[in-house]
C-alpha cells in the first residue's frame, strides 16, 4: 500500500539519523528500496530539509525525555523507595 | 465582511455538533491538563476551574488502584481524557489493543469526552516519540475515518479531534490543512479539538493567516479548545520557526484567537489550557485560565465575526 509505504519512509526520516544523511547524500538510490509512486518520490525529494531537521531534532528530544521518564535515576529511585518505606506519596 | 454569530444557550438537550451529538455542557467551561507535579495548586483553585484534562496514556497499563485514584479525582471536579498515542491520522489502520486500552480507561472513568490527535505516531515499526503531521492527502482522509470508526465502535464513543502544530509541512500533501481537517471530520462526523497555539505556530511557520485558517473551519464543528505556549527556535539557515512545546505561558495572540473562536462560536466551548512542564506558580496559571475566560466573554459580547461564518 503506497500511502502507508510514504509515511514509514517519512518516519524514517524523523527517527534515524543515519537514513537522512543516506537519503540527502543520495536520494535516488533511497528511494528505489521504498514502494512509492513517481509523485511521492518527487515530493519527498523537494522535501523542506530545514523543516525536516528541526522536527527530528525536536522528536528526537521528546524520545529522550519519555525515556528518562521511564528509567528514572538512581536518585529518584532511592526516593521513591524511601517514600514507600515510610508509606510516603 | 462580517458575519452575526450568537453565543448560543442551549438549555437542559444535547448539543449537535456538526452531526455528532455530544453531552457537553450548555455554558463555557474553563479547565486545565492535570499534570501530578501541580496537583496541590490545581486542588488550592478547585474554585476557578470548571475541568480537569488526563493525559490517557498514563492509565493505558495502570494498575487498578492509579484508575480508583483517578474515578476519585473525577468525583471532586469533572475529567475528560487526552489521548496521545494512538496515531489515528493515517493510512495506516490503528492496533486493536491500542483502542482496547482507551476502552478499558473510558469504561473505569466515564469521561464527559475524549479525545485524540489528527497525527501519526508510529510507522514501519519505528516510533516517533511525538506527534508527526501525516501527509494531507485523500489517503490519509479515508484511513483517519476508518480509524476513528473502529475507535467509536471499541471505545463506545468518538473522540474529538485535535489540529496539531508541525514544524515541517508535510511532503506530498494535496490538501490545505482546513480543507483535510474538514474531510475528516465530514467522514468520520466528530468534533474537532481546536488548538489555538498550534494555528499560530502553523500559520506563522508554514505563511499563512491564523485568522483565515479560522474562517475555513465550520464553527458549528469547535466545541473543545485547547490553549497552550511555546517558543521561537532558530533553524540551520537561520530562520525562525515556533515550537509548541507547551513549556511557556500562552501568548496575547492565542487569546485574541481564543476571543474571535468565540465570537463566532454558536456552541457553549469547553477551554483547556496546556502545560507540561517549566511550571509558573499556580496563581499564574491560573491567572491564564481566567484570561481565557476574559477572552471568550469579550468575543461572546461582541455577537459578530471579523470573517464569514464558514
Amino acid at each position: 500500500m503506497s500511502a502507508s509505504a510514504f509515511e514509514d519512509f517519512l518516519v524514517l526520516l524523523y527517527v534515524d539519523a543515519n537514513a537522512r544523511a543516506r537519503f540527502k547524500a543520495n536520494p535516488q538510490a533511497e528511494l528505489e528500496r521504498a514502494d512509492l509512486t513517481d509523485e511521492e518520490r518527487n515530493a519527498l525529494i523537494a522535501i523542506d530539509w530545514v523543516g525536516l531537521e528541526m522536527a527530528a531534532r525536536s522528536f528526537a528530544r521528546k524520545r529522550e525525555s519519555k525515556r528518562h521518564q521511564r528509567n528514572p535515576s538512581l536518585l529518584v529511585r532511592t526516593f521513591r523507595a524511601w517514600c514507600g518505606r515510610f508509606g510516603l506519596g | 465582511m462580517a458575519a452575526v454569530a450568537a453565543a448560543a444557550v442551549v438549555v437542559g438537550v444535547d448539543v449537535v455538533v456538526a452531526g455528532v451529538e455530544s453531552v457537553i455542557s450548555t455554558k463555557d467551561r474553563f479547565g486545565l491538563g492535570w499534570r501530578p507535579d501541580i496537583a496541590a495548586g490545581i486542588f488550592d483553585h478547585l474554585d476557578c476551574i470548571d475541568l480537569l484534562e488526563v493525559i490517557a496514556d498514563d492509565y493505558f497499563d495502570a494498575p487498578s488502584r492509579e484508575l480508583r485514584a483517578l474515578k476519585s479525582l473525577s468525583s471532586q471536579v469533572p475529567v475528560v481524557l487526552h489521548g496521545i498515542g494512538m496515531g489515528l491520522a493515517s493510512a495506516t489502520p490503528v492496533a486493536n489493543n491500542r483502542l482496547e486500552k482507551m476502552a478499558r480507561v473510558v469504561d473505569q472513568i466515564q469521561p464527559e469526552f475524549w479525545s485524540e490527535h489528527l497525527a501519526m505516531v508510529r510507522g514501519g515499526g519505528l516510533e516517533i516519540g511525538h506527534l508527526a503531521a501525516p501527509p494531507r492527502t485523500p489517503a490519509t482522509v479515508h484511513g483517519t475515518a476508518e480509524n476513528l470508526a473502529r475507535a467509536s465502535r471499541t471505545v463506545g464513543s468518538k473522540p474529538f479531534m485535535e489540529n496539531i502544530a508541525t514544524l515541517i509541512d508535510p511532503p506530498g500533501s494535496t490538501l490545505s490543512e482546513p480543507a483535510w481537517i474538514n474531510s475528516i471530520l465530514s467522514a468520520a462526523e466528530c468534533g474537532l479539538l481546536l488548538d489555538l497555539h498550534n494555528v499560530l505556530a502553523n500559520g506563522l511557520n508554514h505563511g499563512y493567516d491564523s485568522l483565515d485558517f479560522l474562517a475555513q473551519i465550520p464553527a458549528t464543528h469547535i466545541s473543545v479548545i485547547h490553549i497552550a505556549g511555546g517558543r521561537f527556535v532558530t533553524a540551520s539557515d537561520g530562520s525562525v520557526r515556533l515550537l509548541d512545546d507547551h513549556l511557556h505561558d500562552v501568548p496575547d495572540q492565542v487569546f485574541d484567537l481564543l476571543e474571535e473562536t468565540a465570537a463566532c462560536s454558536p456552541n457553549p466551548l469547553t477551554v483547556i489550557l496546556e502545560r507540561d512542564g517549566a511550571y509558573p506558580s499556580a496563581p499564574a496559571l491560573i491567572r491564564q485560565v481566567l484570561r481565557a475566560r476574559t477572552s471568550v466573554e469579550r468575543g461572546r459580547s461582541r455577537r459578530e465575526c471579523q470573517k464569514v461564518l464558514s
